[in-house]
């Protein structure tokens, strides 16, 4: 009961509070109460979605994946040069490539103890000197005979853009999955508490194995539609994802101490988070002033969290948590 | 074996004061060694197949490159030794003191002002980080926020102008050499071997490393655990103010873009060296051996022609082979 009330309230907090900033917006900022503004703000909460639901993923199983802006432009670049012939070939190869990345990355932080912070730290790294070395000067191109895909990405459909429907449709499936199918209970379990998830018989290296294949993917996906809206790849490309990423997923709810998180929530975070860029766009100003806005509102939530843990008497474990397994740091 | 550490992913603290290192005389004289033999291996392989490798002008320039590197990284090791890891905000807070102590200079204020306003918005950037962090939240993510919000305000604030003295009071320090040896890597080594005394010498360097080792058994014999992670976080953003000061001295003048990728190069730095692993054992050297390290490769991927793309890649690869060898051999001693 207590559970339920608090994710209600959770859930109607940032309903309130979209809904505020939406209204503020329209009425402070000319141009903000379109259809082209709204179409772009929901497009964009599909791609930020999908790097959020992403994190969702490894956060609920107590880790967090910190490599997932890398991973989006190096899936962004494979799909653009492996798609020189065949697009549907580039996509594919792209997301094996992510797919099996996450899968190792989640393997190695199983049977390693490896603490998946530091280790996706080198990937973010690693990666992004992969994706210049795949594009070392000018970007990669979609080819001129496959301009219909940027365009039909941006068509518009309903509220929203192809590119949103699809972003959407993904980030809503994986919601399902998660409250609906083994795996998906076995990872609140095994961030909930790890030793009794073992104990209950859950398998928790393919947990972990899941979560960041799921995060790869997810990011690898959101990497593929973004080069595909804008034709083009860049080895430098991207790397806004991992603060936009983490301030949906925080915005939404999701607990660093895993356990915790539900995708209609970050949905709503990543809402909350393209309405303030949007914002902020509209106005004209500099865009230091989004990099303020988001790392304040990604600041504020994190200590409007550790407020109501404290108010609320939860054991607000400390932050050693997530960085924890038998490597210490 | 496997299932055993496999137990390690998630774990809560692992309370222990008693989790070996590696057992055995090999494994520790392997552990300690570890870090050094890739410098070795680096500069013997460089020596042979690269032409003016071991020339007197490149080498100094590997140590001054690794000084500034260095010098952030040794501040850095100041968070990891307390056991938070390494905060993502080192590139902005060296900007910002950066434009603070040129900004000081330029409205005429003397030397030693102008140094003095420099550690004291030092001190408020760290004291703000460790705060958050003291308070649980989680370092990487408070510390990104915090760096982005910094960032877009300074560039805000300076209309994102390069500002650019015409008189500059320290670039003897910054650009100047003594008997031959750049006044950077002075700096650098100076500062590793007060460091290194400070963390086994004195009562709070101990406090940090003790705390880094075990924060459930530091709290319980009474260490002011959030009062320490403040101070790592302010002794992290002191070691930027210090390159701040540096490269100004160097270059004469602020920019927003001066220090990208210092944060990457700090974070690798320490992986590398091994320190992220051995957490609270507080091996000071092994931050300024990652740097070194990293400006070897770095160097003589330069002189071979090799692309930044392939830098960066070998930086994160080295990174995680170091992280997993260490991380393999201290779960064998289990």
């Amino acid at each position: 009961m207590s559970v339920l009330a608090r994710i209600d309230r959770g859930l109607w907090l940032r309903i309130i509070l979209s809904i505020v900033l939406l209204v503020a917006g329209s009425i402070l900022i000319d141009g903000f109460a379109t259809t082209a503004t709204l179409a772009s703000i929901t497009e964009n909460v599909g791609l930020i979605g999908l790097v959020a639901a992403g994190l969702m993923l490894t956060m609920v199983v107590g880790q967090l994946d910190i490599a997932v802006a890398s991973v989006a432009a190096v899936s962004g670049i494979i799909a653009l040069l492996a798609g020189q012939n065949s697009l549907l070939l580039g996509i594919v190869a792209a997301l094996a490539a992510a797919g099996v990345y996450g899968g190792v990355i989640g393997w190695i932080i199983a049977r390693t103890g490896v603490s998946s912070l530091v280790l996706t730290v080198c990937m973010l790294i690693g990666l992004r000197g992969l994706a210049l070395v795949l594009v070392p000067q000018a970007p990669a191109i979609l080819s001129d005979d496959l301009f219909w895909v940027s365009d039909g990405l941006v068509a518009r459909i309903g509220p929203t853009s192809l590119l949103g429907v699809i972003g959407l449709v993904i980030i809503i499936a994986l919601g399902l999955a998660m409250r609906g199918t083994r795996l998906g209970l076995s990872m609140y379990a095994v961030g909930g508490n790890v030793e009794r998830a073992r104990g209950s018989g859950v398998n928790t290296t393919r947990v972990y194995v899941a979560a960041f294949a799921g995060s790869a993917l997810l990011a690898g996906t959101a990497g593929i539609l973004a080069s595909l809206r804008s034709g083009s790849a860049s080895g430098t490309g991207m790397d806004s994802l991992l603060l936009d990423g983490v301030t949906a997923a925080v915005v939404g709810g999701v607990s660093l101490e895993g356990g915790r998180g539900n995708i209609i929530n970050v949905l709503l975070g990543a809402l909350i988070v393209r309405i303030i860029a949007a914002a902020v766009a509209l106005e004209g100003v500099q865009s230091s002033v989004e990099s303020i806005a988001t790392g304040g509102v990604l600041l504020a939530m994190l200590l409007v969290d550790y407020a109501l843990a404290r108010r609320s008497g939860l054991p607000f474990a400390n932050s050693w948590r997530v960085l924890a397994g038998p490597v210490r740091i | 074996m496997a299932a055993n550490m496999a137990e390690g992913a998630g774990t809560p603290i692992v309370v222990d004061g008693e989790t070996p290192g590696v057992s055995g005389r090999w494994g520790g004289w392997m552990q300690t060694i570890a870090p050094i033999a890739p410098i070795v291996v680096i500069f013997v392989l460089a020596a042979a197949s690269v032409p003016g490798f071991v020339s007197g002008p490149n080498l100094i320039a590997v140590v001054q490159a690794s000084a500034i590197t260095g010098i952030a990284a040794i501040g850095a090791a100041a968070i990891t030794i307390v056991g938070k890891f390494v905060s993502l905000a080192i590139e902005q807070q060296a900007v910002t003191l950066a434009y603070v102590f040129t900004a000081m200079l330029m409205v005429g204020q003397s030397l030693t002002a102008a140094i003095a306003v420099t550690l004291v918005a030092a001190i408020l950037l760290g004291a703000v980080q460790g705060y958050l962090v003291s308070r649980g939240l989680n370092p990487i993510v408070a510390t990104l926020a915090f760096g982005s919000a910094l960032y877009g305000s300074v560039v805000l604030l300076s209309d994102n102008r390069t500002i650019t003295l015409r008189q500059n009071p320290v670039a003897w320090l910054g650009g100047g050499t003594s008997w031959g040896v750049p006044n950077q890597a002075i700096v650098f080594l100076v500062l590793l071997v007060i460091g290194t005394l400070f963390l086994s010498r004195t009562r709070l360097g101990r406090q940090l490393v003790l705390t880094g080792a075990n924060p459930k058994a530091a709290e319980l014999i009474g260490i002011p655990v959030r009062k320490l992670v403040v101070i790592a976080y302010v002794l992290a953003a002191m070691g930027s103010a210090l390159v701040a000061i540096l490269v100004v001295g160097q270059v004469s003048q602020a920019s927003s873009n001066m220090f990208d990728g210092l944060t990457i190069d700090v974070v690798a730095a320490i992986l590398v060296g091994g320190i992220a692993i051995q957490g609270g054992e507080g091996q000071l050297w092994r931050a300024g051996v990652g740097a070194l390290i990293l400006t070897m490769l770095s160097n003589v991927m330069l002189l071979l022609g090799l692309d930044a793309g392939v830098r960066l890649l070998l930086k994160g690869a080295l990174a995680a082979a170091v992280l997993l060898t260490m991380t393999v051999m201290k779960g064998r001693g289990r």
